[in-house]
């Protein structure tokens, strides 16, 4: 088993009077992808935005515990949040390129991070977050058209490009693949499959099929609790927790 | 356990359960008519025996296109994943089950051969132990549990120790009487065909055990099967 990259503790979170989340401790592993699922409402997205401190800019989100990454607790008054979502990327469930040329889109990131040396070196820098996405060979030929005028598979592909131009170790992805037709799906599955041997990946995601190919650890939420987490060929065959199985089974949602 | 949100989904599994525990019905009256057809040499019943046994072999063939039907439109998983996987295996040996139902009935339709009668009673009773396990393995089946399932798995020592304790008597028989040999030969393979749906029989009853608790039984059965008295 890969070692522990991410790690929640005791996570509690507020919206106003209203609570999301109750005690929630997880641990996610270094390159590897972890699933979040559970019905709408259940605070795995919340969950998913405590990661790269997403929730900071809702005015009556309140957050208590912490979270670390490799040991450093993000929440700490040391963290520097800019840095830190540099080296957490998040993919949304819609597509989001920059109405910008693909090459921007994607030279973005390094280019105010400031992280490429030179003219070249943002050029080989997109071209390689590109290959990485497997969508480069596809628009190697329009670099300078529209990340808007791509098929929404392409365009998600594209952002996945743009979150890891920067070289971040952490991927969020809160349902990548709900806007995506069957065939789009598969490749970024199959592209969430390569991207995990360099990258800690958690996605959040309705499909359970498709939690259940592409991770290796899931974590079922239910009403701001996080009910049952392990490794997810036991959470799909075989869960402890009744409200697990009747979940992924399709008996409730 | 909760219906599905889906509702004919339910409909479709129980569907399979409904056909499931008929199956078990036909072969547990084909067992018992086979059987009633050695004890009382009832020759017609043997033939209706063996003429039925399309019965069984159709309702099976059901079973499996409508698992085939129920896997390829929901995707079961988890327990519904291990109830049609398991649906596929319990039908299967069902199926078996009524084939050697069949066979005990086309020996006991055999009548130009003589057949002594006191291991003919012998097997009638340890058939009938084995009807009592299909019984109580169907309605393990039925109520999904693991712990009268593994009663019944229990069970099957008995009656491989009954086959033991023919076989012996009838090796006997024959070497005493070499007259015998033909009929008892014949009985031999009838209480054989009995020991293998007691095998069946504890077949389904791992099914159920991994149904209900998603891990396969395993569990060593204590062989004292005396072999070697062999007189």
């Amino acid at each position: 088993m890969n070692k522990e990259k991410i790690s929640a503790n005791n996570i509690n979170v507020h919206y106003g009077d209203k609570q999301a989340l109750f005690d929630i401790n997880m641990k996610m592993n270094e390159k590897e992808v972890t699933a979040l699922i559970g019905p709408s409402g259940c605070g795995k997205s919340t969950f998913l935005r405590c990661i790269n401190r997403m929730n900071d800019v809702i005015d009556n989100c309140k957050i208590s515990g912490n979270i670390t990454v490799d040991g450093h607790n993000i929440y700490s008054k040391d963290t520097k949040v800019e840095r830190l979502r540099e080296n957490i990327g998040m993919v949304f469930q819609k597509p989001n390129p920059f109405p910008k040329s693909i090459f921007e889109n994607v030279a973005y990131g390094p280019r105010i991070h400031g992280t490429a040396l030179d003219k070249t070196d943002l050029e080989e820098v997109v071209v390689n977050s590109l290959k990485r996405a497997a969508i480069f060979d596809e628009v190697k030929d329009r670099m300078h058209e529209s990340g808007t005028s791509l098929s929404g598979g392409q365009q998600q592909r594209l952002c996945i490009a743009r979150a890891i131009s920067v070289n971040p170790e952490i991927i969020l992805m809160d349902e990548p693949c709900s806007a995506l037709d069957p065939i789009a799906t598969a490749k970024i599955e199959d592209l969430m499959g390569e991207l995990s041997k360099d990258f800690t990946i958690v996605i959040v995601t309705h499909s359970m099929q498709q939690a259940a190919r592409v991770s290796k650890k899931t974590g079922f939420f239910h009403m701001g609790y996080l009910i049952e987490v392990g490794p997810t060929e036991v959470i799909f065959s075989n869960p402890e927790n009744q409200k697990t199985q009747d979940y992924i089974t399709g008996r409730f949602g | 356990m909760s219906d599905h949100i889906v509702s004919a989904y339910d409909d479709q599994l129980n569907l399979i359960n409904t056909n499931l525990i008929k199956l078990g019905g036909l072969v547990e009256s084909q067992l018992k008519n086979a059987i009633k057809s050695l004890s009382d040499k009832d020759t017609s019943l043997a033939d209706q025996v063996v003429n039925d046994d399309n019965k069984i072999d159709d309702l099976e063939k059901e079973i499996h296109e409508l698992i085939y039907k129920v896997i390829a439109m929901r995707q079961p998983i988890a327990i519904d994943l291990r109830t049609v996987l398991s649906a596929v295996t319990i039908a299967k040996d069902l199926e078996r089950m009524g084939d050697h139902a069949t066979n005990i009935a086309k020996r006991a339709a055999d009548l130009k051969i003589y057949m002594p009668d006191s291991p003919i009673a012998e097997i009638a009773s340890m058939a009938s132990e084995v009807q009592l396990s299909i019984t109580k393995v169907l309605d393990a089946y039925v109520a999904k549990s693991g712990e009268l399932a593994l009663e019944v798995w229990d069970k099957d020592i008995v009656i491989d120790k009954s086959y033991v304790t023919i076989y012996k008597h009838l090796l006997r028989t024959m070497s005493k009487k070499p007259e015998t040999i033909p009929g008892c030969s014949q009985l031999l393979a009838i209480a054989k065909n009995i020991e293998r749906i007691g095998d069946y029989v504890q077949n389904i009853a791992e099914d159920i055990h991994f149904i209900v608790k998603g891990e396969v039984l395993i569990r060593e059965a204590s062989n004292e099967d005396d072999w070697e008295t062999l007189e």
